[in-house]
C-alpha cells in the first residue's frame, strides 16, 4: 500500500527545481528586473504575454497579489494592430519590455509577436525552456523565443514535462512548467517592485532630509 | 532581494506539504477505487487555475476533468466519481452551492483546503487536505505597494494535484492497470502516441 512515496517524489523535484533556478538565474533574474525597472523608470511600459496552462491565469493583471508592474497582452495587441494600419510610423514600442513565457521555445504563435515586438523596438525577455523543434513547426524559420529574446530565464523543465518516471509507464508524468513560470513571473515582479520601492526612498524627502544634513555636516567639518 | 525571498518561501511551503503525502495517497487510493469501478475524477477550483494546470496536458492523466460550476447542471453523477476540490481562505462564499450539488449527486469529494477554518464545509470530504492557505493574496510587503505582492495559492494548489496525479499513476501501476497519460506535443511520435492512449482511455475509463 503507497504511504505517498511518489507524492513525496513530485514534491522533493519540484523544491530541487525551484532551488535551481533561485540560484542558477539568480543573475539572469537580476539582469530582467533590471531592464523592467529602467524601463519604467524612463516612462516605457513592461507586458507579460505568457501561454501554457496556469500562467496566462495565475498571472492575469487584477488578480490578487499581482502589483500591475505587467500589462496584459491585449494592449500590445491593439498597438500592434493600429501599427499595421499605420504602416511605416516610427515604432511605439521602443524603450518597452515584453516578458514572453511558454513552456518550452519552440512556440510559433509567441515566436511571431516576439519578432515583430523586437522589430519595432521592444526588448524581449523569455522565460521557459530551450527545446528542440520536435513536431512543432515554427513561424519564424530557424529561431525560437530562446534566440529571439535579447534575455533568458530558463525554467529548467524536464524533457517532455514530465518530472517523473514511473516503471511501466511509458512518458514522464506529472508537470513542472506552469508551477515554475508563475514562481518566476512574480519573483520578477517582486524585484523589480523592491527597486521601485527602494527608489521612492531615495528620491523622497527622507533621504532629501539625509542628503541635506550630510551636506551641512561636510560644510561644518571643512 | 524579494523575488529570491518569495522563491525560498515556496521551496519551504513545498518542504512543509510533505506532511501531507499521506493523504495524497488516501485520495490516489479513493480515486482509483472509483475508477476501476467506472467512475469519474474531476477537478474544481473558484479561478479554474489548478484544474487548467492539470487537465489536458502532457504528463497529465487523460481521464481528470475540470468541473465549472456550470458543468455540474447536467452531470448526473454518480458514487463512483470523485471530486477534489481546491479552496483557499476562511469564507467558502459560493462555493457551498457547488459542494451541495456534488452531494446531491452522491459524488465523493477530496477536499483541498486550510483546514484551520473550524465550520469549512470540506471538512465532511472523504479525504482533507490541508493546503495551509488561510489568507488570500500575495506574501510580502513592498513599501509604497497597496497589497501584499507574490500569491503563492496557484503554485501550492497546483503542487499539490500533481502530488495526487502521481499518486494515482503509482497506485494503477501498484495494481497492475496501466493510467493513459498524455506525451508532450512537442515530443516525436506524440500525435500517434496520443491516439493510442485517448483509445486506451475510451476502453479502460482510466
Amino acid at each position: 500500500m503507497s504511504s505517498g512515496d511518489a507524492a513525496r517524489r513530485y514534491l522533493d523535484g519540484i523544491k530541487k527545481v525551484l532551488g535551481e533556478i533561485r540560484t542558477e538565474e539568480s543573475e539572469k533574474i537580476r539582469a530582467a528586473s533590471s531592464a523592467i525597472f529602467e524601463a519604467l523608470r524612463f516612462g516605457h511600459r513592461a507586458f507579460n504575454v505568457g501561454m501554457n496552462h496556469i500562467p496566462p491565469l495565475a498571472n492575469s493583471y487584477g488578480v490578487r497579489g499581482n502589483p500591475g508592474i505587467f500589462l496584459p497582452v491585449e494592449p500590445l495587441l491593439n498597438e500592434l494592430s493600429f501599427k499595421r494600419a499605420r504602416a511605416g510610423e516610427e515604432s511605439s514600442l521602443r524603450g518597452d519590455v515584453i516578458l514572453y513565457s511558454d513552456q518550452f521555445s519552440s512556440s510559433p504563435a509567441l515566436e511571431e509577436l516576439a519578432y515583430q515586438t523586437r522589430q519595432l523596438g521592444a526588448s524581449t525577455i523569455y522565460v521557459g525552456t530551450p527545446s528542440g523543434r520536435h513536431s512543432v513547426s515554427s513561424a519564424i524559420p530557424n529561431k525560437t523565443l530562446w534566440e529571439l529574446c535579447d534575455l533568458q530565464i530558463d525554467a529548467h523543465t524536464p524533457m517532455g514535462d514530465g518530472l517523473l518516471s514511473f516503471t511501466g509507464l511509458d512518458v514522464p508524468a506529472c508537470a513542472t512548467s506552469g508551477v515554475t513560470n508563475v514562481a518566476l513571473f512574480y519573483a520578477l515582479n517582486l524585484e523589480v517592485a523592491e527597486r521601485i520601492s527602494l527608489a521612492f526612498t531615495k528620491s523622497g524627502p527622507v533621504h532629501r532630509r539625509r542628503k541635506k544634513l550630510a551636506r551641512s555636516r561636510q560644510a561644518t567639518r571643512s | 532581494m524579494l523575488g529570491f525571498e518569495y522563491l525560498r518561501s515556496l521551496e519551504s511551503s513545498v518542504e512543509r506539504l510533505q506532511a501531507q503525502a499521506p493523504q495524497m495517497a488516501d485520495a490516489a487510493r479513493l480515486i482509483v477505487d472509483c475508477a476501476v469501478r467506472g467512475g469519474r475524477f474531476y477537478v474544481h477550483d473558484t479561478e479554474n487555475i489548478v484544474s487548467n494546470e492539470v487537465a489536458g496536458r502532457a504528463g497529465g492523466l487523460i481521464m481528470l476533468r475540470e468541473l465549472r460550476p456550470w458543468n455540474i447542471i447536467d452531470l448526473k453523477g454518480s458514487e463512483n466519481d470523485v471530486v477534489a476540490i481546491f479552496m483557499n481562505g476562511t469564507d467558502p462564499r459560493g462555493e457551498r452551492t457547488l459542494i451541495d450539488e456534488v452531494r446531491k449527486r452522491r459524488m465523493k469529494v477530496v477536499g483541498v483546503f486550510p483546514t484551520s477554518s473550524k465550520d469549512h464545509p470540506l471538512h465532511s470530504s472523504e479525504v482533507v487536505i490541508d493546503n495551509g492557505l488561510v489568507e488570500e493574496g500575495g506574501l510580502m510587503d513592498v513599501p509604497g505597494f497597496k497589497e501584499k505582492v507574490g500569491p503563492v495559492d496557484a503554485v501550492l494548489n497546483s503542487v499539490i494535484a500533481l502530488s495526487i496525479c502521481a499518486e494515482v499513476i503509482d497506485e494503477f501501476l501498484r495494481r497492475g492497470l496501466k493510467p493513459s497519460v498524455y506525451m508532450s506535443l512537442r515530443r516525436e511520435g506524440s500525435i500517434e502516441y496520443n491516439k493510442k492512449m485517448l483509445a486506451q482511455y475510451e476502453r479502460q475509463g482510466y
